[in-house]
């Protein structure tokens, strides 16, 4: 029991004597109380002050209105406007707002994963241009590097539609850097017998064409048609797995859009008593 | 015995003042639940009958909770600015009783943002412009008395915290009861209790060097 000290009775329960003016013991309490009081003074002049207290507080005098606080029009036309606009931000307003966001969050959505699409596709081009630019270099370091073995290689039997098959395997792989990937090796005119097998485009039946992939192969720096093979067979694989993801995301934007949409349009569900039913 | 006799006389008085509210409040209730009404439906001048008939009960009832004098009349105008936004939600029962919880709020209100501004005046019942007016039969040594005993009291009040004084001037002034008080303040009963208890004591202490004032 926590007991306020007082300077007359130290140890005298103050808290219970104004519990029990309070009417907040119970039977055990009220009798120790009682007792208490009647063999000490000050609890008993305790409990008389808090009566005569309670009774003050209940008489101290109110000055008079300052004014009268009847509403104007005016401040019921601000209210009623207050209130109309927070029942729209937390009724329909709400619903509304949140179907708007949730429709604009999926036409975003949908857009930038068009857009990305479109960026992206145009991005793995160019990545496949440059590898292949790299890989047409390739023999070109390998040429100047080794002019023994491209003479070795241009004196030798031309081989019709061979153009993958590099004038020597062993001088044109040193012309990778450490760092260039195995597609840009199997990317590259120069390769051994293990080599990737040539492109459609670069087993052209085309003499002449041919002819100019020889010449890629070796050293030759108009190496148009080897580099446009190269690139379309990058492309083609990169864009096998890219379609599906985005349209997967295509989609669920396309689904936020419609229910965001959804929640905005719909008409309000009928309920009892709206707020909206006064003015 | 003088204990008894005070304790039963406490009780006593507590519950005939109670029973007198009570039966106010129910002879009141159907004009005020038709004032509800038509104020719902829209006229602002049945709502302002509404104010007529209770704005002197909440402006003494702010006046006790709120020390500072200037701030009262605008606690009891915001309590009936938030009735009227709000009167879509009264669901029955005693208006005076909701009104008198929109008004305790509104004033706890005004006592949260004054704590936030510490720098501001602070005047605390200091205000000896208004006296109550002399009564007819009352000798005028009595009225002083009552009058010094009101400072006393109202400053000693005002020193308390808020918490305390509120509870205890719903208690002892508004006659809620415990529960009541609870659900007002949104805090446990026995919170409420607990400061009603210590505020007491505190008020008690407090007006130590005036204790003759309440002895006459």
């Amino acid at each position: 029991m926590d007991r306020t000290a007082s300077t007359a009775h130290t140890g005298h329960d103050e808290l219970l004597i104004a519990r029990l003016f309070g009417g907040d013991v119970d039977e055990t309490e009220r009798n120790e109380a009682l007792d208490l009081m009647a063999d000490c003074p000050e609890c008993a002049a305790l409990f008389a002050d808090l009566g005569a207290i309670a009774d003050a507080s209940a008489a101290v005098p109110i000055p008079p209105r300052p004014r009268d606080f009847t509403l104007t029009a005016a401040d019921a036309a601000r209210l009623r406007r207050k209130r109309h606009v927070w029942s729209q931000i937390f009724g329909a307003g709400l619903r509304r707002s949140l179907g708007s966001s949730l429709a604009a969050v999926g036409l975003a959505g949908a857009l930038l994963t068009g857009v990305a699409s479109f960026v992206g596709g145009a991005a793995t081009t160019s990545m496949s241009v440059l590898v292949a630019d790299k890989g047409a270099q390739a023999p070109v370091a390998a040429a100047a590097a080794t002019p023994a073995s491209a003479a070795t290689a241009a004196g030798g039997e031309p081989r019709p539609g061979a153009i993958g098959a590099a004038p020597s395997g062993a001088t044109a792989a040193p012309a990778l850097g450490p760092g260039e990937s195995p597609a840009l090796a199997a990317g590259t005119p120069a390769g051994g017998p293990d080599a990737v097998p040539p492109t459609e485009s670069t087993a052209n039946p085309n003499p002449e064409l041919n002819g100019a992939s020889q010449e890629i192969a070796l050293g030759g720096e108009n190496g148009t048609n080897g580099t446009s093979g190269t690139t379309s067979a990058t492309t083609e694989g990169a864009t096998q797995s890219g379609p599906d993801a985005r349209l997967l995301w295509l989609i669920g934007f396309g689904a936020l859009f419609a229910i965001g949409l959804a929640i905005a349009l719909l008409p309000r569900l009928p309920r009892g008593r709206g707020r909206g039913t006064r003015t | 015995m003088f204990v008894d006799e005070r304790v039963a006389d406490g009780q006593v008085v507590t519950r005939a003042r109670t029973e007198d509210q009570a039966r106010a409040d129910e002879l009141g209730q159907g004009i005020d639940a038709a004032l509800v009404e038509e104020a719902l439906g829209g006229r602002l001048e049945a709502f302002n009958q509404l104010v007529v008939r209770h704005q002197d009960h909440l402006f003494a009832l702010v006046y006790r909770l709120v020390p500072d004098r200037d701030q009262v009349a605008d606690a009891v105008q915001e309590a009936f600015f938030n009735a009227y936004r709000n009167l879509a939600s009264f669901r029955g029962g005693s208006v005076k009783s909701w009104l008198g919880r929109i008004a305790v709020n509104a004033a706890m209100d005004m006592q949260r943002a004054r704590r936030r501004r510490p720098s501001q005046p602070y005047p605390e019942f200091e205000d000896d412009s208004w006296q109550p007016p002399a009564e007819k039969d009352v000798e005028p040594e009595s009225m002083a008395l009552a009058t010094e005993r009101s400072k006393a009291l109202a400053r000693a009040l005002g020193d308390l915290p808020a918490e305390q004084r509120n509870c205890i001037v719903l208690f002892d002034v508004e006659g809620y009861d415990y529960a009541e008080i609870a659900a007002i303040m949104h805090i446990e009963v026995g919170t409420v209790k607990s400061r009603i208890h210590r505020g007491r004591l505190s008020l008690r202490r407090a007006l130590t060097p005036n204790r003759e004032l309440f002895r006459g």
